[in-house]
């Protein structure tokens, strides 16, 4: 099986002044499609780094990053917004939902993007808010915030999902439920994930469980027998 | 059902979530807008409407006054292609009011053809009718006149000439296209209903009245649109001729006063042409327009430009709020084009709702403005119209504007990258040099002073837009109080220090002055002082300006002349004192000379230095000591008027007594005069109202939605001061203390801006009404401490829903979330 995600020697440094700060340092990765892979490291370790070029949030500069055979390291700013629309959904840790839509508008605004868009109702059934999809974020708790941002990460139907700390401003059960929707999609619906977290219990539920420190890529370790993330304590 | 895409859907909600800020903006959009489109259209229908009723009256568009030419000569011009031709005699003589008292006052004889209406100049008989088949003893009389004396049709008027009487019937009440306006002449423009009359009678009267039979002593011309006017004046200049009459001169080309002798001499008879442009009447309704055209451009231009400086910086801050969002968006796959249109989408609901209901707003007031300014003149025809030019123009500038002012907020969006907007932005510290400085100086100080004074520095760019909403406000309420103040000390100038008479007796022609001894003499009378009033034309250079030299005693009690700055100066043989407005108008200055040309008769050329300027404001005069201008006349005993103080209230009795001496025309009273001048100027005072009104809503639209960014731009920073034990009476103090301290710089700024609008506004006014009427800019101190007490209360009203804001956070919530 062809990966579905590859990087190769792929650093990221930011100039700031006359400073330059390495992100990543020549980084190598392949993901495999419908794996369930999670990113582990402290904070400046560069895992959201390495999400953000996976997602063409940012080019990296220099190295090769190719997702579904798509090289997105020399893609312009406007076929990068395109790569984004179709490729890849996101979810991150403050679920940036437009507070001024409600819970059916914050999905379908992603869906209208699509060219074959999941239908708003359809996911948020899925994730289980079917009777709070007319309610606008202030209304909904912190967790059903994050339930409606992954129903709108699943709208382009995107084959890849980027997740930066999705429990991060989560309560642990909340953190849980959200754990095994991911987890649940991943399976049902053969969607690659990539999680970014610096909460070292939740490796456990990883296909595969990369650690990151200092821009590099220090260890990777395959799950056998991933736990059930109900199974998870932290 | 339609869907509306959610994107529209958010920014329309966007909006809706800040409707009171957007509205705010959207506000200062339609009052720029509608006081574009209210003026403009006022001005234009006003233009049709004066155009319309001139047309239709056929308002002649030449006057020429000769000392008489046969009727014949007048069917002569009429044969002209494309003329039409009226022949009239107009003279003056007095209109005895009859009473217990016996008044008279001043009266205008225009002649009329006896069964039908004339061809040029016609009348809109108001009540009654025109004269009838046997109208010997009948006559018409001007609206204004008839309306102040409460004359019907039917009543009768005694008119005097030449010490006869005879009384006439009123026929009828009408209006005429030349006294929409009425006025005596350029140097009296002010003349009252009560002491100035123009009465029409038929012209076989006239001419026995005025022993002028078969002969006119005015011609009014109107000349078909679209024909060379050149060549038929040449032509009118030929028929003149024929009849002897060689000269002819105008405003623009006049005659010199050594010409006049040599016409004398040689037995040259001269005409004066005046062009419609040129009638007083016409040009004190054109400063009308002109001050409705300024309007319609300069406080616009105002309200647009603090329009586009609140959309930019409220545009900002919601680019800068919305960081997120728009990281999110481009995440998610929307290109930067459509984020940037996404944000330039708020402009364009803000633009299209000022605009449009501006312009909808503005063509109403427009259509009521113009009608009301109509009524008061009392002109029978009110044009309004869809003016679409001044619509699309109206609305164009109320998109176009909001549209340039948010497109680099807009355009910074495509700047920011996604990756680097989900990361909270580092908050704004200001100029580190500045903050130094500040935190060294500040030392001593107590945290809730050190803090105000510190934010104000920290987002100077948002300190600055509050200041010059504060500054905007200034400028209007100082635009609007220099009218007042300028009225107000106009007011009191011209009745409490220069003019110390009760009433000014005006004598028929130059008569005695002798008449002074007479009249003071009069029980009631407590002093009296004569005065005598020569048409002069008063050259410097190249520069020339028309008007007349008054010669008053030296050290007179009746007449307080006094410098612009307010100094008493006293006539002197030292020279003449000029009105002030013509300093500018004729260039000279103090020690210069000037030459005197009496605008009629053969005698009193000289040159004068130039002692001084002095204060006037309406139909400016030169003074000169009595016996100077009596000398320069030749007459030692000349005078035109008398000046007289009453001991108290005058009496009846003592007015009989007064007008029955044989000299004199009529009585001026001082009261009566100031009271009719206030009555005119109710429309002026609803004007001011207006621009005080609308001064105000600027100056609160600007400060509510700067002190809401203000605050809005630091709700976690707050919330924080408020977790940490802050009270919120604290907190309102040091968010009014940093917004005193903004409107501290308003003030400075907008007293000086203010000052200089204003000036631009009366400059712009004087040099519209030409020689009319001078404004002088005045304004008092009051009025300063009037617009920076305004612009501190607007602003401590404006920052009450902020600070209400403040005190109803959610703290928990505010102070974990880092957007909004």
């Amino acid at each position: 099986m062809d990966p579905s995600v590859i990087l190769e020697k792929v650093s990221k440094i930011y100039r700031m002044d006359h400073t330059a700060v390495v992100a990543l340092n020549e980084v190598s990765l392949e993901v495999f499609p419908g794996e369930f892979i999670v990113l582990l490291g402290p904070s400046g370790s560069g895992k959201t780094t390495l999400l953000n070029l996976i997602g063409g949030l940012d080019i990296p500069t220099s190295g090769l990053v190719e997702v579904n055979g798509i090289n997105v390291s020399k893609m312009s700013r406007s076929q990068l917004t395109e790569y984004r629309r179709h490729q890849v959904g996101f979810i991150f840790q403050f679920f940036n939902l437009i507070p001024t839509l409600n819970a059916r508008e914050n999905v379908e605004f992603a869906a209208e993007l699509a060219m074959n868009p999941v239908p708003a109702e359809q996911l948020l059934k899925e994730v289980g808010l079917d009777k709070r999809m007319e309610h606008f974020p202030s209304e909904l708790s912190g967790g059903e915030n994050q339930r409606v941002a992954v129903a709108r990460a699943l709208a382009t139907n995107p084959p890849v999902i980027l997740c930066d700390e999705p429990t991060g401003s989560l309560d642990f059960e909340t953190g849980k439920r959200i754990f095994k929707l991911l987890r649940t999609l991943n399976q049902s619906n053969h969607k690659t994930i990539i999680v970014v977290t610096h909460n070292a219990p939740v490796g456990a539920i990883a296909d595969r469980l990369i650690r990151m420190r200092d821009g590099r890529i220090i260890e990777i370790t395959r799950n056998e027998k991933p736990l059930d993330p109900d199974e998870l304590e932290w | 059902m339609v869907k509306l895409p959610r994107i529209y859907l958010k920014l329309l909600r966007d909006v809706w979530k800040g409707k009171i800020q957007y509205g705010a903006v959207s506000l200062i959009i339609f009052l720029g807008v509608s006081i574009f489109i209210c003026c403009y259209e006022a001005y234009l229908n006003l233009n049709m409407s004066y155009n319309t009723f001139y047309d239709r009256l056929n308002m002649a568009d030449y006057w020429i006054s000769v000392d008489g030419i046969s009727r014949n000569a007048v069917k002569d011009m009429n044969e002209i292609a494309g003329v039409e031709a009226y022949g009239r005699i107009v003279e003056d003589l007095f209109i005895d009011m009859g009473g217990e008292n016996g008044e008279k006052i001043s009266g205008r004889v225009i002649s009329l053809p006896e069964n039908k209406m004339p061809v040029v100049n016609m009348l809109e008989v108001e009540a009654g009718n025109y004269f009838s088949q046997s109208s010997g003893r009948e006559i018409l009389v001007e609206r204004h006149f008839a309306d102040y004396y409460n004359l019907k049709p039917g009543n009768w008027l005694t008119l005097e000439h030449d010490e006869v009487k005879a009384s006439y019937r009123i026929r009828g009440i009408v209006m005429s296209p030349e006294h929409i306006w009425v006025v005596k002449s350029a140097q009296e423009p002010m003349a009252t209903a009560r002491t100035f009359g123009v009465i029409f009678m038929p012209a076989i009267t006239a001419e026995k009245i005025f022993d002028m039979e078969g002969v006119v002593n005015e011609v009014t011309l109107s000349v078909a649109p679209n024909m060379d006017k050149d060549k038929i004046l040449a032509q009118v200049r030929t028929i003149l001729e024929r009849n002897y009459i060689k000269r002819m001169t105008s405003k623009d080309d006049p005659v010199v006063l050594q010409n006049r002798r040599v016409d004398i001499v040689e037995g040259i008879r001269t005409a004066y042409m005046t062009e419609r442009k040129n009638m007083p009447v016409v040009q004190i309704l054109r400063q009308d327009m002109d001050q409705f055209a300024m309007l319609a451009f300069l406080f616009p231009i105002l309200f647009l430009s603090m329009a586009s400086l609140t959309i930019y910086v409220l545009l900002n801050r919601l680019v800068e709020s919305q960081r997120i969002q728009i990281g999110l968006m481009r995440a998610m796959g929307y290109g930067q084009r459509t984020v940037m249109f996404h944000y330039l989408g708020f402009d364009l609901i803000v633009g299209t709702l000022g605009s449009l209901t501006g312009v909808i707003a503005g063509h109403l007031m427009a259509n009521g403005l113009t009608e009301m300014y109509i009524k008061q003149l009392n002109i029978p025809i009110i044009e309004t119209d869809l003016h679409w030019g001044a619509i699309l123009g109206g609305l164009a500038t109320g998109l176009l504007i909001p549209l340039l002012a948010g497109f680099m907020p807009a355009w910074s969006t495509v700047r920011i990258r996604p990756a680097e907007a989900m990361r909270p932005p580092a908050p704004s510290v200001g100029n580190r040099y500045i903050m130094k400085f500040l935190a060294f100086i500040l030392r001593p100080f107590p945290y809730f002073i050190k803090m105000p004074i510190r934010n104000i520095f920290r987002n100077f760019r948002r300190s600055l837009f509050m200041a010059s909403g504060i500054a905007s406000a200034i400028i209007m309420v100082l635009v609007a109080m220099s009218f007042v103040d300028a009225v107000d000390q106009m007011f009191s100038r011209q009745y409490g220090i220069v003019q110390k008479y009760d009433a000014m007796i005006h004598l028929q022609g130059e008569s005695a002055a002798s008449n002074v001894s007479l009249i003071s003499h009069l029980e009631g009378i407590t002093a009296a002082e004569a005065v005598l009033d020569i048409p002069y034309r008063i050259r410097f250079g190249d520069k020339k300006i028309d008007t007349s030299v008054e010669g008053i005693p030296e050290k007179s009690t009746m007449l307080n002349l006094i410098t612009p700055e307010g100094i008493k100066i006293d006539v002197s043989t030292d020279g003449i004192l000029l009105p002030n407005s013509y300093k500018d108008k004729l260039g000279a200055k103090i020690g210069d000379t000037v030459r005197l040309e009496p605008l009629t008769g053969t005698v009193g050329e000289t040159d004068k230095r130039v002692a001084g300027y002095i204060w006037s404001y309406v139909g400016g005069r030169a003074y000169m000591p009595l016996r100077e201008v009596q000398k320069l006349q030749r007459d030692f005993g000349a005078a035109t008027a008398i000046m007289v103080n009453f001991d108290g209230p005058p009496d009846d009795y003592t007015i009989k007594r007064i007008y029955n001496i044989p000299q004199v025309a009529s009585i001026e009273l001082t009261a009566d005069t100031r009271k009719m001048v206030d009555e005119q100027m109710g429309f002026f005072w609803v004007m001011i109202g207006i621009m005080l009104l609308m001064g105000t809503a600027l100056g609160a639209a600007i400060i509510f939605n700067g002190v809401m960014v203000n605050v809005t731009q630091r709700t976690r920073e707050m919330a924080t001061m408020r977790a940490v034990g802050l009270g919120d009476n604290m907190l309102s103090f040091m968010i009014s203390l940093e917004n005193i301290l903004v409107a501290g710089i308003g003030i400075a700024a907008g007293i000086p801006l203010g000052t200089y609008i204003s000036q631009m506004f009366f400059q712009a006014m004087s040099t519209s009404a030409e020689d009319i009427i001078s404004f002088t800019l005045e304004i008092l101190p009051r009025s300063y401490i009037i617009a920076a007490v305004a612009a501190v209360v607007i602003m401590l009203l404006s920052q009450i829903p902020a600070i209400l804001q403040i005190s109803h956070q959610n703290l928990a919530t505010v102070t974990k979330e880092w957007n909004e």
